[in-house]
């Protein structure tokens, strides 16, 4: 197997953000009843035409320019023609040869030779604008499908990558990536469930050293961006085999099936993809003035590249942690406004990744849900800092936090976890627990060092895990040279 | 029967069943078209910017604002079949056609 590599390349749709479809006024909104965000345009009734919309232009010339692409001078709509139910119109209005950006580029972190991360610039063919279809339902359904326009119309932006991925492991940091920058950007919900981000693949295998293209099979229907790893995982094993059987793979579609674990052929017809494209004649050509291109470049915000750059010495992060906090704009977010309260961006970032993310994620809340703000955060991690309570009491407070809504003060205070620091009632604690343990004591004295961890966990079992661990250790070192 | 158009083919993708005689006819019409289109080939465009649209027209937007429209269910009583709020068709799962 090891003499083989798979050839990826991924083209990704994601739903624009506005408040009105592509081509008419009906509204974008999910979870309307069906087909009432409809109309004659995107019904595609007779006589009607559509008339593009300027802010999804924008945004897609946004992306464009947030993945360093160039913005094309002449923007045109061809129709691609297929019959399909979810298309009322027989064609979806798209881009064949002029679409808004190409050119562009995407720096991803793969991992090299074990742990070290180095950088990999994955190529951006184009991004194009399209009206997105209607939703066909089929299961539960006696002798037909149900079909639900109110999706049909709503604009999408393509983006399609060179073949410059190679492992599936890459196809999903590059995922990761460029979702990162809509969210920055603030173009798209890029919301999964509600289909707002979609992403199809393309893989071909060829021998190591290989110039040559191998045989290309397109990949639909994940639904998660780790489905679309463990799709190009799967494939690309199907694919080795057939070829070591010295078989022929055949150029096909094939969906990933999730409950199975593979991917399966959809025994598309020879000419099923004849597209038959044409300019678009209801609607005139575009192109955009370069002041307008520099007006939106210069409402670029700044962009997860520029933040990390930007955290690690700022923060003094790891490139890890600084990675793993500017994948997601809320996290970032979430970070920055936490630090701004005082507390040390180190223990900011432990405590988000490890603490609050596990809390989140076993109450299946989303970070904009959490109950606990930056600012509470803070407030906990601040009573770290400052030794009122330990690491190890602070892990039980921010539960109580989350159930409750109080603050760490507060809680803290209510359950009497204020660290114990009174010298005179851990001096008393120190020289029970040396005279309940003589033969550890007798341990330490004669140099086992690590015996005095258990006279420790004697102390903070009395105090009931409230005592300063460093006192402990300066008082029990005391008492068993005192106490002979 | 022509050699440049495959008449078949191109019924197939626009779903249409042609009788014998309109098949002749077609591809006898399809033949003609491409012979005028070859005849333009022959000119010499390099100086010529390409047209997409014969309007003299660019930039015509929409700003992006909502506009009701509620026609919805009254085309919904239009159609052939409709199930609840849902236009009805018959089961097409891509790939198993």
């Amino acid at each position: 197997m090891s003499q083989y590599e798979p050839v990826i390349g991924l083209e990704v749709h994601v739903q624009l953000k506005t408040k009105s479809k592509l081509f008419c006024g009906c509204s974008t909104e999910f979870g309307a009843e069906p087909n009432q965000n409809t109309c004659p345009v995107c019904l595609g009734l007779p006589g009607s035409l559509p008339v593009l919309n300027k802010t999804a232009l924008d945004l897609a010339i946004k992306v464009g320019l947030a993945l360093e692409s160039g913005i094309s001078k002449r923007i045109k709509f061809d129709r691609k023609n297929y019959f399909y139910p979810d298309l009322p119109k027989a064609y979806q209005i798209s881009q064949y040869d002029m679409p808004v950006c190409h050119n562009g580029h995407l720096i991803i972190e793969v991992r090299k030779n074990g742990d070290e991360l180095t950088q990999k610039k994955i190529r951006m063919n184009r991004a194009h604008l399209e009206e997105d279809a209607g939703k066909l339902l089929h299961e539960g359904i006696q002798d037909g499908s149900w079909v639900d326009y109110n999706r049909a119309g709503i604009p999408l932006l393509e983006v399609v990558s060179e073949p410059d991925l190679c492992s599936p492991e890459e196809a999903f940091e590059y995922l990761v990536r460029l979702k990162a920058i809509f969210q920055y950007l603030n173009v798209s919900d890029c919301n999964m469930e509600e289909g707002s981000l979609r992403c199809d693949a393309n893989i071909s295998v060829r021998e190591k050293g290989d110039t040559r293209l191998g045989t290309k099979v397109e990949i639909k229907n994940m639904n998660s961006f780790r489905a679309v790893q463990k799709a190009l995982a799967f494939e690309f094993e199907r694919q080795v085999a057939v070829l070591e059987k010295r078989e022929r793979l055949v150029q096909e579609t094939r969906l990933w099936n999730e409950a199975r674990g593979e991917t399966l052929s959809m025994r598309s017809k020879e000419f099923a993809h004849d597209y038959r494209y044409f300019p678009e004649p209801d609607l005139v050509p575009f192109s955009v003035p370069a002041a307008h291109i520099a007006e939106l470049k210069a409402s670029l915000p700044e962009l997860p590249r520029a933040r990390y750059e930007r955290f690690r010495p700022q923060y003094g992060l790891s490139a890890y942690d600084a990675h793993v906090l500017v994948s997601e704009k809320a996290l970032a977010d979430y970070f920055e406004a936490c630090v701004n309260k005082g507390v040390s961006p180190k223990l900011a970032s432990n405590w988000i990744q490890s603490e609050l993310l596990g809390e989140l994620n076993q109450r299946k809340l989303k970070l904009s849900e959490s109950r606990v703000t930056p600012h509470a955060l803070a407030g906990l991690i601040r009573l770290i800092e400052q030794e009122t309570i330990s690491g190890k009491i602070a892990k039980e407070v921010l539960p109580l936090m989350f159930e409750t809504g109080q603050s760490a003060e507060a809680i803290v205070e209510a359950k009497g976890w204020v660290q114990v620091t009174d010298t005179t009632l851990l001096e008393e604690v120190a020289e029970r627990v040396i005279r309940a343990n003589p033969k550890p004591a007798d341990d330490v004295r004669a140099g086992k060092k690590q015996a005095v961890g258990f006279l420790v966990g004697q102390v903070m079992k009395e105090t009931k895990g409230k005592a300063n661990p460093k006192l402990i250790n300066e008082i029990l070192e005391r008492k068993l040279k005192a106490l002979r | 029967m022509s050699d440049k158009v495959n008449i078949d083919q191109i019924a197939e993708l626009a779903r249409l069943n042609l009788k014998p005689e309109e098949r002749l006819a077609l591809s006898k019409d399809l033949d003609e078209i491409l012979a005028y289109v070859d005849q333009l080939q022959e000119l010499n465009t390099d100086q010529v910017e390409p047209t997409s649209h014969p309007l003299a027209l660019e930039n015509v937007f929409r700003q992006d604002s909502v506009a009701k429209c509620d026609v919805g269910d009254r085309v919904l009583e239009h159609a052939p079949k409709r199930e609840e709020k849902y236009f009805k068709v018959p089961k097409v799962i891509e790939g198993q056609s």
